[in-house]
Protein backbone atom coordinates (compact mmCIF):
# COMPACT_ATOMS: atom_id res chain seq x y z
CA UNK A 1 0.00 0.00 0.00
CA UNK A 2 1.36 3.40 -0.96
CA UNK A 3 1.88 5.90 1.84
CA UNK A 4 0.12 9.21 1.36
CA UNK A 5 1.01 12.38 3.23
CA UNK A 6 -2.65 13.01 4.03
CA UNK A 7 -2.45 10.02 6.36
CA UNK A 8 -0.35 12.09 8.76
CA UNK A 9 -3.01 13.87 10.81
CA UNK A 10 -5.48 10.99 10.82
CA UNK A 11 -3.56 7.80 11.26
CA UNK A 12 -1.48 7.04 14.32
CA UNK A 13 -0.26 3.95 12.51
CA UNK A 14 1.32 6.18 9.90
CA UNK A 15 3.43 7.94 12.54
CA UNK A 16 4.24 4.54 13.99
CA UNK A 17 5.48 3.49 10.59
CA UNK A 18 7.58 6.62 10.19
CA UNK A 19 9.05 6.22 13.67
CA UNK A 20 9.74 2.54 13.06
CA UNK A 21 11.42 3.53 9.83
CA UNK A 22 13.63 6.04 11.65
CA UNK A 23 14.42 3.39 14.25
CA UNK A 24 15.38 0.86 11.58
CA UNK A 25 12.63 -1.47 12.77
CA UNK A 26 10.65 -1.75 9.53
CA UNK A 27 10.95 -4.79 7.31
CA UNK A 28 12.81 -4.11 4.08
CA UNK A 29 9.72 -3.87 1.85
CA UNK A 30 7.93 -1.45 4.18
CA UNK A 31 11.07 0.65 4.52
CA UNK A 32 11.29 0.94 0.73
CA UNK A 33 7.68 2.16 0.64
CA UNK A 34 8.45 4.87 3.17
CA UNK A 35 11.53 5.95 1.25
CA UNK A 36 9.53 6.25 -1.96
CA UNK A 37 6.88 8.30 -0.21
CA UNK A 38 9.49 10.56 1.36
CA UNK A 39 11.14 11.21 -1.97
CA UNK A 40 7.90 12.50 -3.42
CA UNK A 41 6.27 14.23 -0.45
CA UNK A 42 7.85 17.36 1.10
CA UNK A 43 5.32 17.46 3.96
CA UNK A 44 6.20 13.96 4.95
CA UNK A 45 9.90 14.80 4.77
CA UNK A 46 9.27 17.75 7.10
CA UNK A 47 7.42 15.45 9.47
CA UNK A 48 10.27 13.00 9.53
CA UNK A 49 12.77 15.80 9.90
CA UNK A 50 11.03 17.14 13.00
CA UNK A 51 10.68 13.72 14.57
CA UNK A 52 14.32 13.10 13.93
CA UNK A 53 15.44 16.44 15.27
CA UNK A 54 13.51 16.04 18.50
CA UNK A 55 15.06 12.60 18.90
CA UNK A 56 18.56 13.90 18.30
CA UNK A 57 18.07 16.59 20.91
CA UNK A 58 17.90 13.81 23.47
CA UNK A 59 21.64 13.51 22.98
CA UNK A 60 21.86 16.63 25.15
CA UNK A 61 20.56 14.69 28.13
CA UNK A 62 23.21 14.20 30.76
CA UNK A 63 24.33 10.64 31.35
CA UNK A 64 25.71 10.71 34.84
CA UNK A 65 28.11 7.95 35.76
CA UNK A 66 27.89 6.04 38.97
CA UNK A 67 29.92 7.67 41.72
CA UNK A 68 33.44 6.41 42.40
CA UNK A 69 32.30 4.51 45.47
CA UNK A 70 29.34 2.83 43.80
CA UNK A 71 31.19 -0.29 42.79
CA UNK A 72 33.06 -0.78 46.06
CA UNK A 73 29.98 0.07 48.10
CA UNK A 74 27.85 -2.35 46.13
CA UNK A 75 30.39 -5.15 46.36
CA UNK A 76 30.81 -4.52 50.09
CA UNK A 77 27.04 -4.78 50.50
CA UNK A 78 27.08 -8.03 48.58
CA UNK A 79 29.76 -9.38 50.92
CA UNK A 80 27.59 -8.44 53.86
CA UNK A 81 24.66 -10.18 52.18
CA UNK A 82 26.84 -13.17 51.48
CA UNK A 83 28.12 -13.13 55.04
CA UNK A 84 24.61 -12.76 56.31
CA UNK A 85 23.56 -15.67 54.16
CA UNK A 86 26.45 -17.79 55.40
CA UNK A 87 25.78 -16.68 58.94
CA UNK A 88 22.13 -17.52 58.50
CA UNK A 89 23.11 -20.92 57.15
CA UNK A 90 25.45 -21.47 60.10
CA UNK A 91 22.76 -20.34 62.49
CA UNK A 92 20.37 -22.69 60.80
CA UNK A 93 22.81 -25.55 61.18
CA UNK A 94 23.48 -24.56 64.79
CA UNK A 95 19.76 -24.35 65.43
CA UNK A 96 19.30 -27.77 63.89
CA UNK A 97 22.08 -29.23 66.00
CA UNK A 98 20.70 -27.54 69.10
CA UNK A 99 17.26 -28.86 68.30
CA UNK A 100 18.60 -32.38 67.85
CA UNK A 101 20.59 -32.15 71.07
CA UNK A 102 17.64 -30.81 72.99
CA UNK A 103 15.47 -33.52 71.48
CA UNK A 104 17.96 -36.11 72.62
CA UNK A 105 18.12 -34.47 76.03
CA UNK A 106 14.36 -34.34 76.18
CA UNK A 107 14.20 -38.11 76.01
CA UNK A 108 17.45 -38.89 77.88
CA UNK A 109 17.34 -39.83 81.65
CA UNK A 110 20.13 -38.40 83.78
CA UNK A 111 22.15 -41.11 85.66
CA UNK A 112 21.32 -39.73 89.12
CA UNK A 113 17.60 -39.93 88.42
CA UNK A 114 18.03 -43.45 87.06
CA UNK A 115 19.88 -44.61 90.17
CA UNK A 116 17.32 -43.00 92.46
CA UNK A 117 14.47 -44.57 90.57
CA UNK A 118 16.25 -47.94 90.77
CA UNK A 119 16.67 -47.63 94.53
CA UNK A 120 13.06 -46.69 95.03
CA UNK A 121 11.98 -49.61 92.89
CA UNK A 122 14.15 -52.05 94.81
CA UNK A 123 12.87 -50.65 98.12
CA UNK A 124 9.27 -50.98 97.04
CA UNK A 125 9.86 -54.52 95.83
CA UNK A 126 11.68 -55.44 99.02
CA UNK A 127 8.91 -54.00 101.13
CA UNK A 128 6.29 -55.88 99.17
CA UNK A 129 8.19 -59.17 99.42
CA UNK A 130 8.79 -58.59 103.12
CA UNK A 131 5.10 -57.87 103.67
CA UNK A 132 4.19 -61.07 101.93
CA UNK A 133 6.70 -63.30 103.74
CA UNK A 134 6.96 -61.77 107.23
CA UNK A 135 4.63 -62.86 110.01
CA UNK A 136 2.67 -60.19 111.79
CA UNK A 137 4.16 -58.86 115.09
CA UNK A 138 1.05 -59.86 116.97
CA UNK A 139 1.75 -63.53 116.13
CA UNK A 140 5.27 -63.27 117.57
CA UNK A 141 3.91 -61.73 120.80
CA UNK A 142 1.32 -64.47 121.14
CA UNK A 143 4.00 -67.16 120.71
CA UNK A 144 6.05 -65.60 123.50
CA UNK A 145 3.10 -64.75 125.71
CA UNK A 146 4.06 -67.28 128.39
CA UNK A 147 7.62 -66.03 128.47
CA UNK A 148 6.41 -62.45 128.68
CA UNK A 149 4.08 -63.27 131.54
CA UNK A 150 6.94 -64.84 133.58
CA UNK A 151 9.66 -62.46 132.60
CA UNK A 152 10.01 -61.05 136.15
CA UNK A 153 10.54 -64.56 137.60
CA UNK A 154 13.11 -65.30 134.98
CA UNK A 155 14.92 -62.08 135.83
CA UNK A 156 14.95 -63.00 139.55
CA UNK A 157 16.37 -66.48 138.87
CA UNK A 158 18.93 -65.11 136.45
CA UNK A 159 20.34 -68.58 135.41
CA UNK A 160 19.02 -70.58 132.47
CA UNK A 161 20.62 -73.84 133.76
CA UNK A 162 18.98 -73.50 137.14
CA UNK A 163 15.66 -72.81 135.41
CA UNK A 164 15.97 -75.96 133.33
CA UNK A 165 16.68 -77.89 136.56
CA UNK A 166 13.62 -76.42 138.26
CA UNK A 167 11.49 -77.23 135.23
CA UNK A 168 12.65 -80.87 135.24
CA UNK A 169 11.72 -81.15 138.87
CA UNK A 170 8.28 -79.66 138.18
CA UNK A 171 8.77 -76.73 140.51
CA UNK A 172 7.77 -74.14 137.99
CA UNK A 173 4.47 -75.86 137.22
CA UNK A 174 3.24 -75.33 140.76
CA UNK A 175 4.79 -71.96 141.53
CA UNK A 176 2.95 -68.77 140.67
CA UNK A 177 5.07 -65.76 139.98
CA UNK A 178 5.06 -63.29 142.87
CA UNK A 179 2.81 -60.25 142.72
CA UNK A 180 4.72 -57.09 141.70
CA UNK A 181 5.40 -54.85 144.62
CA UNK B 1 7.81 -6.41 48.26
CA UNK B 2 9.44 -6.53 44.91
CA UNK B 3 8.29 -9.41 42.77
CA UNK B 4 11.33 -9.76 40.55
CA UNK B 5 13.44 -12.85 40.61
CA UNK B 6 16.01 -14.00 38.10
CA UNK B 7 13.74 -16.75 36.91
CA UNK B 8 11.21 -14.13 35.91
CA UNK B 9 12.95 -13.51 32.64
CA UNK B 10 10.77 -11.64 30.20
CA UNK B 11 8.41 -13.59 28.02
CA UNK B 12 9.91 -14.82 24.82
CA UNK B 13 8.33 -13.11 21.87
CA UNK B 14 7.69 -15.03 18.69
CA UNK B 15 10.63 -13.64 16.79
CA UNK B 16 13.05 -13.83 19.68
CA UNK B 17 16.21 -15.83 19.05
CA UNK B 18 16.60 -19.32 20.39
CA UNK B 19 17.66 -19.80 23.99
CA UNK B 20 21.12 -21.00 23.07
CA UNK B 21 21.87 -17.70 21.36
CA UNK B 22 21.96 -15.95 24.71
CA UNK B 23 24.90 -18.10 25.67
CA UNK B 24 26.97 -16.08 23.19
CA UNK B 25 26.30 -12.93 25.23
CA UNK B 26 29.56 -12.40 27.14
CA UNK B 27 27.63 -10.92 30.05
CA UNK B 28 25.45 -14.01 30.20
CA UNK B 29 28.67 -15.98 30.47
CA UNK B 30 29.81 -13.74 33.32
CA UNK B 31 26.48 -14.30 35.04
CA UNK B 32 26.74 -18.04 34.60
CA UNK B 33 30.20 -17.90 36.18
CA UNK B 34 28.76 -15.87 39.04
CA UNK B 35 26.08 -18.52 39.40
CA UNK B 36 28.83 -21.07 39.92
CA UNK B 37 30.28 -18.94 42.72
CA UNK B 38 32.78 -16.80 40.80
CA UNK B 39 32.50 -13.47 42.60
CA UNK B 40 35.10 -11.88 40.34
CA UNK B 41 32.73 -12.44 37.42
CA UNK B 42 29.95 -10.70 39.30
CA UNK B 43 32.26 -7.78 40.13
CA UNK B 44 32.99 -7.51 36.42
CA UNK B 45 29.27 -7.30 35.68
CA UNK B 46 28.91 -4.49 38.22
CA UNK B 47 31.80 -2.66 36.59
CA UNK B 48 30.34 -3.18 33.12
CA UNK B 49 26.84 -2.00 33.91
CA UNK B 50 26.98 0.45 36.80
CA UNK B 51 27.18 3.60 34.67
CA UNK B 52 24.57 2.45 32.17
CA UNK B 53 22.18 1.44 34.92
CA UNK B 54 22.63 4.60 36.96
CA UNK B 55 22.20 6.82 33.88
CA UNK B 56 18.83 5.26 33.04
CA UNK B 57 17.68 5.27 36.65
CA UNK B 58 18.79 8.87 37.05
CA UNK B 59 16.30 9.99 34.40
CA UNK B 60 13.60 7.65 35.59
CA UNK B 61 13.80 8.75 39.21
CA UNK B 62 15.04 12.29 38.85
CA UNK B 63 18.10 12.31 41.08
CA UNK B 64 21.49 10.74 41.45
CA UNK B 65 21.21 9.45 45.01
CA UNK B 66 18.00 7.58 44.32
CA UNK B 67 19.48 6.24 41.09
CA UNK B 68 22.52 4.86 42.92
CA UNK B 69 20.46 3.41 45.75
CA UNK B 70 18.17 1.65 43.33
CA UNK B 71 21.08 0.61 41.12
CA UNK B 72 22.66 -1.03 44.14
CA UNK B 73 19.37 -2.75 44.90
CA UNK B 74 19.23 -4.09 41.35
CA UNK B 75 22.68 -5.68 41.71
CA UNK B 76 21.74 -6.95 45.13
CA UNK B 77 18.67 -8.68 43.73
CA UNK B 78 20.69 -10.26 40.99
CA UNK B 79 23.38 -11.42 43.39
CA UNK B 80 20.96 -12.87 45.91
CA UNK B 81 19.29 -14.94 43.24
CA UNK B 82 22.37 -15.81 41.21
CA UNK B 83 22.14 -19.51 41.93
CA UNK B 84 18.68 -19.61 40.32
CA UNK B 85 19.77 -17.74 37.19
CA UNK B 86 18.80 -19.14 33.82
CA UNK B 87 19.99 -17.67 30.52
CA UNK B 88 16.56 -16.89 29.12
CA UNK B 89 17.45 -13.41 27.82
CA UNK B 90 20.36 -11.08 27.26
CA UNK B 91 21.84 -10.04 30.57
CA UNK B 92 21.11 -6.35 29.89
CA UNK B 93 17.47 -7.10 29.07
CA UNK B 94 17.08 -9.02 32.27
CA UNK B 95 18.88 -6.43 34.39
CA UNK B 96 16.78 -3.53 33.02
CA UNK B 97 13.67 -5.64 33.51
CA UNK B 98 14.49 -5.81 37.21
CA UNK B 99 15.42 -2.11 37.24
CA UNK B 100 12.12 -1.18 35.59
CA UNK B 101 10.10 -3.07 38.17
CA UNK B 102 12.06 -1.63 41.06
CA UNK B 103 11.73 1.88 39.64
CA UNK B 104 7.96 1.41 39.26
CA UNK B 105 7.72 0.38 42.90
CA UNK B 106 9.91 3.29 43.94
CA UNK B 107 7.75 5.77 42.10
CA UNK B 108 4.64 4.34 43.72
CA UNK B 109 6.18 4.78 47.12
CA UNK B 110 5.43 8.41 47.81
CA UNK B 111 6.92 8.36 51.28
CA UNK B 112 10.27 7.23 49.98
CA UNK B 113 10.16 9.85 47.31
CA UNK B 114 9.65 12.50 49.96
CA UNK B 115 12.67 11.20 51.84
CA UNK B 116 14.86 11.76 48.80
CA UNK B 117 14.28 15.38 47.85
CA UNK B 118 15.46 16.48 44.46
CA UNK B 119 18.35 18.79 43.91
CA UNK B 120 17.35 22.29 42.91
CA UNK B 121 18.14 21.86 39.25
CA UNK B 122 16.86 18.32 38.90
CA UNK B 123 13.75 17.40 37.05
CA UNK B 124 11.40 15.41 39.21
CA UNK B 125 9.62 12.17 38.62
CA UNK B 126 6.36 14.06 38.63
CA UNK B 127 7.37 16.43 35.88
CA UNK B 128 9.69 19.24 35.00
CA UNK B 129 10.97 21.43 37.80
CA UNK B 130 9.62 24.99 37.94
CA UNK B 131 12.91 26.34 36.64
CA UNK B 132 12.62 24.17 33.54
CA UNK B 133 8.98 25.03 33.05
CA UNK B 134 9.76 28.70 33.39
CA UNK B 135 12.50 28.45 30.83
CA UNK B 136 10.25 26.57 28.43
CA UNK B 137 7.50 29.16 28.79
CA UNK B 138 9.89 32.08 28.47
CA UNK B 139 11.64 30.61 25.47
CA UNK B 140 8.37 29.79 23.77
CA UNK B 141 7.60 33.49 23.73
CA UNK B 142 10.90 34.11 21.96
CA UNK B 143 11.15 31.49 19.25
CA UNK B 144 13.98 33.26 17.47
CA UNK B 145 16.13 33.25 20.57
CA UNK B 146 19.17 31.02 20.40
CA UNK B 147 19.41 28.82 23.46
CA UNK B 148 22.76 28.07 24.98
CA UNK B 149 23.71 24.50 25.73
CA UNK B 150 22.58 24.55 29.35
CA UNK B 151 19.22 25.98 28.44
CA UNK B 152 18.81 23.46 25.64
CA UNK B 153 19.68 20.69 28.03
CA UNK B 154 17.10 21.88 30.53
CA UNK B 155 14.46 22.05 27.82
CA UNK B 156 15.20 18.54 26.66
CA UNK B 157 15.01 17.30 30.21
CA UNK B 158 11.69 19.05 30.61
CA UNK B 159 10.51 17.42 27.38
CA UNK B 160 11.53 14.00 28.69
CA UNK B 161 9.77 14.69 31.96
CA UNK B 162 6.61 15.50 30.04
CA UNK B 163 6.39 11.85 29.00
CA UNK B 164 4.64 9.28 31.11
CA UNK B 165 6.74 6.68 32.91
CA UNK B 166 6.35 3.96 30.31
CA UNK B 167 7.12 6.27 27.41
CA UNK B 168 10.14 7.57 29.27
CA UNK B 169 11.48 4.10 29.98
CA UNK B 170 11.02 3.04 26.37
CA UNK B 171 12.77 6.19 25.14
CA UNK B 172 15.68 5.74 27.55
CA UNK B 173 16.17 2.10 26.64
CA UNK B 174 16.03 2.90 22.95
CA UNK B 175 18.14 6.06 23.09
CA UNK B 176 20.68 5.18 25.77
CA UNK B 177 20.85 1.42 25.36
CA UNK B 178 20.07 1.18 21.64
CA UNK B 179 17.66 -1.60 22.47
CA UNK B 180 15.51 -3.06 19.72
CA UNK B 181 11.73 -3.07 20.00
CA UNK B 182 11.89 -6.76 20.87
CA UNK B 183 14.33 -6.20 23.72
CA UNK B 184 12.36 -3.22 25.02
CA UNK B 185 9.23 -5.36 24.90
CA UNK B 186 11.00 -8.08 26.87
CA UNK B 187 12.30 -5.56 29.39
CA UNK B 188 8.94 -3.91 29.93
CA UNK B 189 6.66 -6.96 29.65
CA UNK B 190 5.04 -5.63 26.48
CA UNK B 191 4.57 -6.86 22.94
CA UNK B 192 6.82 -5.43 20.21
CA UNK B 193 3.72 -3.84 18.67
CA UNK B 194 2.93 -2.12 21.96
CA UNK B 195 6.49 -0.80 22.08
CA UNK B 196 6.11 0.49 18.55
CA UNK B 197 3.00 2.44 19.55
CA UNK B 198 4.59 3.60 22.80
CA UNK B 199 7.67 4.97 21.10
CA UNK B 200 5.61 6.56 18.37
CA UNK B 201 3.52 8.46 20.89
CA UNK B 202 6.62 9.36 22.89
CA UNK B 203 8.34 10.81 19.84
CA UNK B 204 5.24 12.73 18.86
CA UNK B 205 5.12 14.21 22.35
CA UNK B 206 8.79 15.12 22.27
CA UNK B 207 8.40 16.78 18.92
CA UNK B 208 5.36 18.73 20.12
CA UNK B 209 7.26 19.90 23.20
CA UNK B 210 10.47 20.83 21.44
CA UNK B 211 9.18 22.05 18.09
CA UNK B 212 8.94 25.70 19.17
CA UNK B 213 12.67 25.70 19.82
CA UNK B 214 13.82 24.15 16.53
Amino acid sequence: MAIMSDEIPQSPTFTEKLVAYLDGELPEAAAREVEQALSSDPAMRAEVEQLNRAWELLDLLPRPNASGEFSSRTLATLQVVDGTTELAAEQEIAATVAFETSSQRRFAVPPLVAWSAGLVLVSVLGFAVGRMTARPNSDVWLDDLTLIEHIDVYHEIGDAEFLRDLKQRGVLDERRPPEPR
Amino acid sequence: MFDVTPTESPDVVTSEPALSQYLHDPDVQLMLRAKRGDDAAFSQLVENYQDRLVAVLYHLLGNQDAAEDLGQEVFLRIYRNRTKYEAKAKFSTWMFHIANNLASNWRRDGARRREAPLAGSDSGPLGARPQEQLLAEKSALMPARVLDRNESQMLVRAALESLNDRQKMAVLLHKFEQMSYIDIAATMDLTPQAVKSLLSRARENLRAYLEPFF
